[in-house]
């Protein structure tokens, strides 16, 4: 699986696994429909306790990212259809929020940043 | 509600004048993972020799599985149900693997050939070996097997993998989690890998000196618990049930908070007192501040000794 | 199971003592027959058979002295592998960290020494009985079939011994050498006893053998029953005491 993680980053094992998730997904890495590993198996791969794993696929279900069938399995969800566009904009901002001001506080001008966001949505490739 | 796996009351040990645990409690549920920590000598194993039998409280109780391992006919049913690896792992020196295997699995209906073998394989061990001949860390190896293929509901393991090189510790994470943990089994380990216990436990408890100075799950430690450095004249050096650990540092304080830090910090700043930083604690870094003592070389710190500095000027 | 593991560790002591005693008593038992001549060694079985019944007493009584003490040899070191040996080394906390309680693993440990006892006893004297028998073709060897009997009697309570002085000591070495320490001190009160200050004393549990010894007709003195009920006590008595140290051990 193409989840890795690292320990000493100071950031929460779960938040680095949704993370992770997410941007395999809007990479295209994770296809709609495909399945993520059990939460037994990915704990066991990457030596963390499944409540952790549990948790992380809990949030990625919140989020809409992945969905779970009765039977068992998470799978990734199709990009939110049922969502608004106002929605997905309320969910985005606080993001948006974030970088604008650590760009400012970095001291970086405008173009600058809006130069790294575009950037990082190349990288991405996939949907323009 | 289920029982805990694990439940000590105000549990005490004493070999004669040497207190090795003070007023013990601890409340482990089933299926937690449950790293028990603490510097050499603070009294990890012989709490888990008490869970076990081997030794008798001096004070206070302990039930594992609701079972009170003080009195025999319970005892005997604990031991049929729980895996232990010993902090000494010593087995019979003229007994290969293979012979002690066979020894093991006579004394355990639920015991595992398959899980045995493939563990003995996974943990590369020379089933054929006298065990006498093998190194230390087989020596180890041998002895998690032997409590791992027994499928018990609940594991205390006193320092798993001590010893080992990093692939085996990563086996054995892996064994215990994927054959262990996800089967809801109730794993209580103590260790110094503090990385590892990072990693697989859900819950910690710190032992110092024969007290638990935490009990905490791991979530709350990386959600709530923050350090918190100031700077300032008269700041308080006093622990409260928020503040678990405050050291100083010449003009500096170190507050180990356990939670709401931004309302202690705003108080601290009421005193005065200049926040240097509030920041996320990993569990190296709680232990250590929790069980470190000040450097008994500088003047002034609780355990000093002038003779001990002057002999070096 | 612990059982096999107690047969497993003494198999190696087992089979050296079975193997010794054997030699000694075959050996013994030929060694009337065997005679020089012109540098040549042979054997010569009519010294068997001119005076059957003489020489199979006279040769009985030769292999017991050789085979006296395996009943006390074989108890004192296979005692010594009892559970309270594995103390020190450490291995009791896998051995009592398994479902079965302490006063069971004693006793299976015992049992496992008696059995081998019985054998170290009976089978070297029992070869030698068949070995003189077809020999003297005189079937008429009652202290031989009598002896290792007699013999396990007198083991047991050094059996218990070692195994208490094993869990006093907590190890085999240990216990080894408190049992030699008992056993010394006993000999020479005893001999004090005996010789200065004239008290008649009967052995203390070592009857049996002594009076199959000195017995010239079979059952013409009486048996020493004193000794022997005797011996039955400290059989029970010793290992029952380990069994109560070891119950309350703290490791």
């Amino acid at each position: 699986m193409l989840l890795h993680l690292n320990p000493s980053s100071g950031v929460p094992v779960y938040l680095q696994l949704e993370a992770q998730v997410k941007q395999a997904v809007a990479a295209g890495a994770l296809r709609t429909g495909e399945a993520l590993p059990s939460t037994r198996k990915l704990a066991a791969e990457l030596r963390i306790n499944p409540n952790t794993v549990a948790r992380a696929y809990q949030d990625l279900e919140r989020d809409g990212v992945t969905r779970s069938v009765p039977g068992g399995g998470t799978f990734v969800a199709d990009g939110l259809p049922g969502l608004l566009k106002s929605e997905k904009v309320k969910r985005l901002r606080p993001h948006a929020r974030q970088l604008a001001v650590e760009g400012r506080q970095l001291r970086l001008t405008r173009e600058e940043t809006l130069k790294l966001l575009e950037e990082e949505l190349d990288k991405l490739g996939g949907q323009a | 509600m289920s029982e805990a796996a694990i439940f000590t009351e105000g549990l005490s040990k004493s070999f004669g004048a040497q207190v090795a645990v003070s007023e013990l409690s601890l409340k482990i549920q089933p299926g937690a993972v449950y790293g028990f920590l603490g510097r050499n000598g603070a009294g990890k194993t012989t709490t888990m020799r008490m869970l076990l039998g081997l030794v008798r409280p001096t004070k206070g109780s302990a039930r594992v599985l609701g079972l009170d391992p003080a009195r025999e006919t319970e005892l005997m049913r604990i031991l049929e149900r729980v895996g232990f690896v010993p902090q000494r792992k010593q087995l019979y020196g003229w007994a290969t693997p293979a012979e002690l295997v066979r020894i093991n699995r006579g004394f355990f209906p639920r015991w595992s050939d398959n899980a045995a073998a493939r563990l003995a394989q996974r943990l590369e061990i020379p089933m054929k070996t006298a065990f006498k001949k093998l190194s230390i860390g087989n020596q180890s190896k041998v002895a998690l097997l032997l409590a791992l293929a027994q499928e018990a509901e609940v594991l205390i393991l006193d320092e798993p993998t001590a010893g080992l090189d990093p692939v085996m510790v990563d086996e054995i994470l892996r064994t215990l989690i994927e054959d262990h943990v996800s089967q809801g089994r109730t794993i209580f380990v103590s260790s110094h890998h503090l990385g590892e216990v990072e990693q697989i436990c859900d819950w910690v408890g710190i032992l110092e000196e024969g007290r638990l100075l935490l009990e905490s799950r791991l979530e709350e430690i990386r959600q709530e618990f923050r350090l918190v450095i100031a700077s300032g004249e008269g700041l308080p050096v006093a622990q409260s049930s928020d503040v678990v650990s405050a050291t100083s540092d010449g003009r500096f304080r170190r507050y180990v908070v356990a939670r709401e830090a931004e309302r202690f910090a705003a108080e601290l700043r009421n005193q005065g007192a200049t926040i240097l930083e509030i920041t996320p604690l990993g569990l190296r870094e709680l232990f250590l501040h929790l069980v470190r003592k000040e450097d008994p070389c500088t003047p002034g710190n609780a355990g000093a000794k002038p003779e001990a500095v002057s002999s070096f000027s | 199971m612990y059982a096999w593991k107690c047969w497993r560790e003494t198999r190696g002591r087992f089979i050296f003592l079975l193997t010794l005693f054997v030699a000694i008593a075959l050996l013994v038992t030929l060694i009337p027959g065997l005679k020089e001549r012109n540098g040549w060694w042979y054997f010569d079985r009519s010294e068997f058979t001119h005076d059957p019944a003489l020489m199979a007493r006279l040769v009985s009584l030769m292999v017991l002295s050789g085979l006296w003490g395996s009943g006390l040899l074989s108890a004192v070191f296979l005692g010594a592998t009892s559970s309270g040996s594995e103390i020190e080394p450490g291995t009791i906390e896998y051995l009592w960290t398994r479902p079965r309680t302490r006063t069971s693993m004693t006793w299976t440990h015992w049992g496992v020494c008696l059995m081998e006892i019985l054998i170290v006893a009976i089978v070297p004297a029992y070869l030698a009985a068949a070995l003189l028998g077809t020999l003297t073709r005189n079937w008429n060897v009652p202290l031989l079939l009598v002896a290792p009997w007699m013999m396990v009697i007198v083991g047991l309570p050094m059996l218990g011994l070692t195994t208490l002085m094993t869990a006093l000591r907590r190890s085999a070495s240990g216990g080894l050498l408190y049992t030699a320490g008992v056993v010394s001190v006993y000999v020479i009160v005893r001999q004090i006893a005996i010789g200065p200050l004239h008290l008649q004393l009967p052995t203390l549990f070592a009857g049996p053998v002594v009076w199959l010894m000195n017995n010239h007709q079979p059952y013409a003195v009486a048996f020493p029953w004193g000794s022997f009920w005797r011996a039955v006590f400290l059989a029970a008595a010793f290992p029952l005491a380990a069994q109560y140290l070891l119950k309350r051990a703290e490791v």
